[in-house]
């Protein structure tokens, strides 16, 4: 019933759709909204800290003020967690971070504010999990990397759990599965978490269309879809924030990992 | 009289000195000052208070000027714990791993613990295709995948402790 409509489909959001059809050496790398929004998130990014850096004063203005409480945010949980050592890990921590919370809250936004963008909503890039696995392998490559690089084979003894020779082969597979699901966990929590999200507030948004075609009762019925939907706007807000600051917190925590491996 | 300006402090004090709490104040009050002492956290509170501006002193202490009854010192003492209170709370608060709902928290253990032992399937899965032994590795992983699934919760759990008695901690203070 409801696919037939189209518009009150809560999963037609997340269609990818391609824009500009493109392919190297066969492999398909079209220009899909789900690239368009990737684009759009790096700029307006971009955008948002170079403009709000631009006057370097030394007392800050509004935009300066945000800017540098999201530079000191990071940098504290970095430096909590990695100590001032891991700092050389800021860039890629902070990185993710602005990226994770810019496509999820453009992701929040009616498309209707950019009417230029040749797509009827908003699309939320973190709502595929193929984009949060992409990052979240990402961190583990950059882990696995580092340990390797810094420690040798020492990186191993992250495995090794502090316990008599005799439990290790039960307790080393078990620290390999452990140390190999975080990257799916990592990735699974952000792409669940945005994709629930989204299909609660379409699902919500969706009763009020259909209250409102019940005739005057069901109008009035409106109002309850509309206000938990208002909630749930408020809520997806605050998930939006929150998500990206646990990917930039659990990101920090295997890195620590990738630091001092050995328990 | 009403332009006279308060200003109230708190200082944080060695804790051995008194068992009990002691409210150290300074107040600028017809060019008198009172000391009294507290403990707790350091608080710099400036105020202009728009009724009476005199501070009655405590009778153990500094005997000065004695306006009103105990009442406002009571007052301002309650005040006082307020303002503590406040800050108390905003520092707890500081620590950005205990922020986050307590249903974001469960999420993270369920998926962690099922997460766990749905790799741990797949790779005895994988295993069995590779050395063609059928269920063995599948169900050995898939044990293995559950005590790591385990391990990671209890981790979190510990951790969550942790941070709940350091809270209680703090509050004990």
């Amino acid at each position: 019933m409801a696919s037939e409509q189209g518009g009150l489909d809560p999963i037609h959001q997340f269609e990818i759709k391609t824009l500009f059809p493109m392919e190297f050496f066969g492999i398909d790398a079209s220009f899909t909204n789900s690239t368009l929004y990737m684009v759009l998130a790096v700029g307006l990014s971009a955008a948002f800290l170079i403009f709000s850096m631009r006057g370097r004063a030394l007392v800050p203005g509004r935009w300066q003020s945000v800017a540098e409480m999201m530079y000191e945010f990071i940098a504290n949980l970095v430096r909590q967690i990695l100590g001032s050592e891991g700092m050389k890990f800021f860039p890629l921590v902070f990185t993710l971070f602005i990226f994770v919370l810019f496509c999820n809250v453009i992701g929040l936004l009616p498309t209707d504010l950019f009417g230029i963008i040749p797509v009827p909503h908003a699309f939320t890039v973190t709502s595929h999990i193929i984009i949060t696995f992409a990052l979240a392998m990402l961190v583990m490559t950059v882990v696995v990397g580092y340990g390797f690089f810094k420690h040798g084979f020492g990186f191993l003894k992250l495995f090794i759990p502090d316990v008599p020779v005799v439990l290790l082969p039960i307790l080393v597979p078990i620290e390999v599965i452990s140390f190999l699901s975080r990257p799916i966990s990592l990735s699974l929590r952000l792409f669940a978490n945005m994709l629930a999200g989204h299909v609660a507030m379409k699902v919500f948004a969706g009763f009020i269309i259909s209250l409102g075609s019940l005739g005057t009762l069901g109008v009035l019925a409106t109002v309850m879809p509309f206000a938990i939907g208002v909630a749930l706007t408020a809520l997806e807000f605050l998930v939006a924030f929150l998500q990206a600051f646990v990917f930039a917190t659990l990101t920090c925590i295997y890195l620590r990992d990738a630091m001092h491996p050995s328990h | 009289m009403p332009e006279k300006q308060n200003i109230c402090k708190i200082r944080k004090l060695n804790r051995d000195k008194s068992p009990k709490s002691r409210v150290e104040r300074l107040t600028a009050e017809n060019g008198k000052t009172m000391v009294q002492r507290a403990e707790g956290a350091v608080i710099r509170h400036d105020q202009r208070p728009e009724n009476e501006v005199s501070m009655p002193s405590p009778s153990d202490q500094d005997e000065k000027s004695t306006k009103k009854g105990d009442k406002t010192l009571e007052d301002r003492f309650g005040q006082l714990k307020d303002q503590m209170d406040t800050i108390q709370e905003s520092k707890a608060n500081e620590t950005p791993e205990r922020d986050g709902n307590a249903i974001g928290k469960a999420m993270r253990m369920g998926t962690e613990f099922v997460v766990s032992v749905l790799v741990g399937a797949f790779l005895g899965w994988q295993f069995d295709t590779w050395f063609d032994t059928k269920p063995l590795w599948l169900i050995l992983f898939m044990l293995f995948g559950f005590g790591a699934g385990v391990n990671n919760v209890l981790r979190l759990a510990k951790k969550e402790q942790e941070a709940g008695l350091m809270d209680e901690k703090d509050q004990g203070q």
